[in-house]
């Protein structure tokens, strides 16, 4: 199969940590495909690649492609070239598109509408609420969610989208075979149990280098139509992202947020700059013609099927806004003993819920 | 001549009989020596001694004075020695005539002047004696008021060198001081912070007023200024007092620090200390070359309150498990090894993340998740698990501040908490449990006596919450104690209801929290 030679010649290549793509084109151009450069592999190479990723190529050459092809599949991760049924077409319009992917989990040619969010790593809890909202609200409406499974506005994204029961793809800027961070390789796991993927460009095993994020930023942006920001400081990779966003031709959004916090700077630059404001999913998809006017459920005041007098009292005090233990103690002028062991009782049943700082409020 | 006196030496709080013998042998020069293990304090009184002698109308004795402290492999410290060693000296040169003087504690350190000085460790050393069976006990002015609860103790306060040994002939007996009972000393003085002065705080006040019936350990979060500190002060006033037996317990550690400020009598405050954060390991736990007593034995039967708890240094707060554990702290040093007693109440706050506003319906929160993890992280779990209550605070409402209701006293809260402890106390008398905070994970369920309501809201509470098998415990403990302030027998479901709001919540609960 000579097709198949070829496949794993390309990923021979790309098993290797330090060969850079500016090394590995000019293999390309020197030699025509990637079986070439297998069968011609000599220390002739060593000018043209450097002397580090000579000594890993050789290693793996000497390994035998069968091995390789046997070390991929205990891996578990699947392989996409350009042009396979895997491979996302949309990357096939951006400047430079990978010459491989890893992936876990489905990854289509056709990924008819997707989003990425991007943002800080050190969010707010503003900043994670909404991420975490407008992901599922995207995702409840078969829009896919993708984004970088970093630490904070990331992981909100992906775990709105998995809320929202929607697909939700992960970009790594290390190897498919080393997550990072270390926190969320269970979110990982969840996003490919959930149908979603995760997919990186880098060697198997590779770290998290720093150099690998703003390269890794143009697949974020590349794969979807339109990227949303929320919260990023200056000089932060976000930036990139967006840069990278607009190099493309993709529609940028940006969340506001309060005018006196760091992460808020970005946002509103960009928003003067002329990106979109959107505020939730609906403003993205009203934006890129996504929404079908949808027909608002009528709203129906929820009633719980019984409660207590007692709990009827707390359940009424909360019905505008959620209310911190003082306030509710004031409202329903409940002893102290007793409002809490209501709110246990309530809670355990389900009917209000507790946020951080005591503040209570109804789950409906 | 040969001349004997009785003083007592220090091992961390207990005292050992020491006898100093002084013989004055004939021989044409002079010579003083002082042998018997002393430290340099101690050798040091040779001079003060001589200096004082001289200056309270007796002589250095000429020849070859020995003194002997004995027995000699004890080692002695500081300056308690010296009108033992004055006295003897002065008996064994005969300028003085009296009986025996072996039954007699002498206590104080000497001025040049023949001035007797206060010296630390009085208590401890009086109460030594007079499990001995010594019946009286010579001591300085300033030491007096110190010992005044002791029974069964004739109290000669000295102010000078001179007046002892006047009083040691019967030229000039000093009178007795009059011993006071416990039950008097307690009337003196009651000041500390009044839960009274504290405003709005419904709950913080009701998670004290648990935490006190049940001597649990509390932690408050809470942003910074709403008051956290302010309701850790008032704990002590709500704890029942002190028995006799506990304030002569707390009294001479004070005393064997120092800590006891000269003509101060008893402690019938419970203590209440409060560490800097940058307190070190023997400054909290007790050490130094002497195995001087740490900040949790200071602590003992009052309260230790660690403000910003994730600022103190990681392994120092490790090193309280220990004495929360066993209630006594070992301190092993190459030149002694000290047992002092450290049973105290744990009482800790701190911000919920870096910047303290996080949960904060005032001001917006401006940490990242992983900086609020790693701030929690500095808490280790296993000391979380040996704190039963926690409880967050809010910021007191402006008008709150403005135009403050009336609030109880801490007066009323003691009462229930002393009936509470009363239940208690009947409760595990067969027992080696003191409090409900005491109770193990051995068939908790059972030493708690929860009805079947009870265990099934607990189920539920494990279940929804995912909570540890401690944790469980920990729900247990708190809502016995909770009964026992309603005065009822078995754990009703509202007890373990109200105990589950007062669980500590992981770190989960502010790093991933989704609204």
């Amino acid at each position: 199969m000579p097709e198949e030679r070829e496949r794993l010649c390309k990923v021979w290549l790309a098993s290797s940590q330090s060969l850079g793509c500016k090394a590995r084109d000019r293999l390309y151009a020197a030699y025509g495909n990637a079986e070439a450069v297998f069968d011609l592999f000599s220390p002739d190479f060593l000018d043209i690649i450097g002397n580090k990723a000579y000594q890993e190529l050789k290693k793996t050459r000497d390994m035998g492609l069968d091995k390789l092809a046997l070390a991929l599949e205990r891996i578990g991760a699947g392989v996409a070239l350009p042009g396979d049924k895997a491979y996302p077409e949309i990357l096939n319009n951006i400047i430079d598109p990978p010459d491989l992917l890893f992936f876990k989990g489905i990854l289509r040619r056709e990924e008819a509408r997707s989003i990425a969010l991007v943002g800080s790593r050190r969010e707010t809890r503003y900043g994670r609420e909404q991420a975490h909202k407008i992901a599922r609200g995207l995702a409840e409406n078969g829009i896919t969610v993708v984004s970088g499974l970093a630490r904070g506005i990331d992981t909100a994204a992906h775990l709105g989208a998995l809320e929202g029961h929607g697909r939700t793809v992960a970009v790594l800027g290390s190897g498919i075979n080393n997550i990072y961070p270390p926190e969320n390789k269970e979110l990982a796991e969840r996003i490919i149990a959930s149908g979603g993927a995760v997919i990186s460009e880098f060697a198997p095993g590779a770290p998290p280098a720093a150099y690998h994020f703003p390269f890794r930023n143009r697949l974020v942006s590349g794969l979807c139509q339109g990227v949303m920001l929320i919260e990023a400081r200056e000089k932060s990779g976000t930036l990139i992202t967006v840069g990278h966003a607009l190099a493309q031709g993709r529609e940028v959004f940006a969340l506001p947020g309060p005018v006196d916090m760091p992460g808020s700077r970005v946002p509103h630059q960009m928003l003067r700059e002329g990106a979109r404001l959107a505020t939730s999913h609906e403003d993205i998809l009203e934006d890129l013609g996504w929404s079908q006017p949808v027909p608002k459920a009528r709203q129906l005041e929820f009633i719980p099927p019984d409660l207590t007098n007692e709990q009827r009292r707390i359940y009424d005090a909360l019905c505008d806004e959620p209310l911190g233990f003082e306030e509710l103690a004031d409202r329903t002028s409940f002893e102290v003993m007793e409002l809490n062991a209501q709110i246990t009782l309530m809670e355990l049943g389900g009917l209000i819920q507790t946020l951080p700082g005591r503040v209570f409020r109804r789950t409906h | 001549m040969l001349a004997r006196t009785r003083c007592f030496a220090l091992n961390g709080v207990q005292g050992e009989a020491v006898s100093v013998e002084a013989y004055v042998a004939s021989a044409s020069e002079f010579r003083f020596t002082l042998v018997g293990l002393p430290d340099a304090a101690v050798k040091e009184s040779r001079d003060r001694v001589a200096a004082a002698l001289k200056n309270s109308g007796f002589a250095m004795p000429l020849g070859h004075t020995t003194v002997n402290l004995s027995p000699a492999d004890l080692r002695k410290e500081g300056a308690g020695f010296d009108l033992a060693v004055a006295l003897a000296i002065i008996l064994a040169s005969r300028q003085l005539a009296a009986g025996v003087v072996e039954e007699i504690l002498l206590i104080g350190e000497l001025g040049l002047d023949g001035r007797l000085v206060a010296v630390h460790g009085a208590l401890a050393m009086v109460m030594a004696a007079h499990a001995a069976g010594i019946r009286q006990v010579i001591l300085p002015l300033g030491n007096a008021r110190e010992v005044e609860a002791v029974s069964g103790m004739a109290v000669y306060p000295a102010g000078s060198l001179r007046a002892a040994a006047l009083h040691l002939s019967g030229q000039m007996p000093i009178p007795a001081q009059i011993q006071k009972s416990y039950e008097d000393c307690l009337f003196q003085s009651q000041s500390g912070l009044d839960l009274a002065q504290v405003r709005g705080q419904r709950l913080g006040r009701r998670a004290l007023e648990i935490a006190a019936a049940g001597g649990h350990n509390l932690l408050m979060v809470g942003v910074p200024g709403s008051g956290k500190t302010m309701l850790a002060r008032c704990l002590p006033g709500i704890l029942p007092e002190m028995s006799q037996e506990e304030a002569f317990e707390t009294t001479r550690i004070h005393s064997v620090a120092g800590l006891l400020a000269p003509g101060s009598g008893i402690m019938t405050q419970r203590p209440f200390r409060t560490p800097h954060h940058s307190a070190s390991m023997p400054a909290l736990i007790g050490g130094g070359a002497n195995a001087r007593p740490g900040e949790v034995s200071l602590s003992h039967n009052g309260c230790l309150f660690l403000d910003e708890m994730p600022e103190y240094s990681r392994h120092v707060l490790e090193s309280l498990r220990q004495p929360l554990e066993d209630g006594v702290t070992t301190i092993s040093r190459v030149k002694a090894h000290t047992q002092y007693p450290s049973r105290f109440m744990l009482v800790a706050s701190m911000n919920p993340c870096p910047c303290g506003f996080f949960g904060s319906q005032v001001r917006p929160c401006r940490c990242g998740s992983h900086e609020i993890r790693k701030y929690l992280n500095r808490v280790s779990g296993p000391l979380l698990d040996r704190i039963d209550l926690q409880v967050e605070i809010d910021a007191v409402p402006v008008e709150e501040i403005t135009q403050p209701g009336p609030q109880e006293e801490s007066a009323q809260v003691r009462r229930r908490v002393r009936l509470a402890r009363n239940i208690q106390q009947e409760r595990f008398r067969d027992t080696s449990i003191r409090t409900n905070a005491g109770i193990t994970g051995k068939e908790p369920e059972k030493q708690a006596l929860l009805t079947p309501e009870a265990i099934q809201v607990l189920q539920m509470a494990v279940k929804r919450y995912a909570l540890s098998m401690r944790a469980y415990v920990r729900l247990i403990r708190v809502s016995r104690t909770i009964a026992d302030l309603a005065g009822e027998e078995k754990v009703p479901l509202e007890a373990m209801a109200e105990a589950i709001q007062f669980r500590m919540v992981d770190a989960k609960y502010w790093g991933g929290g989704h609204a």
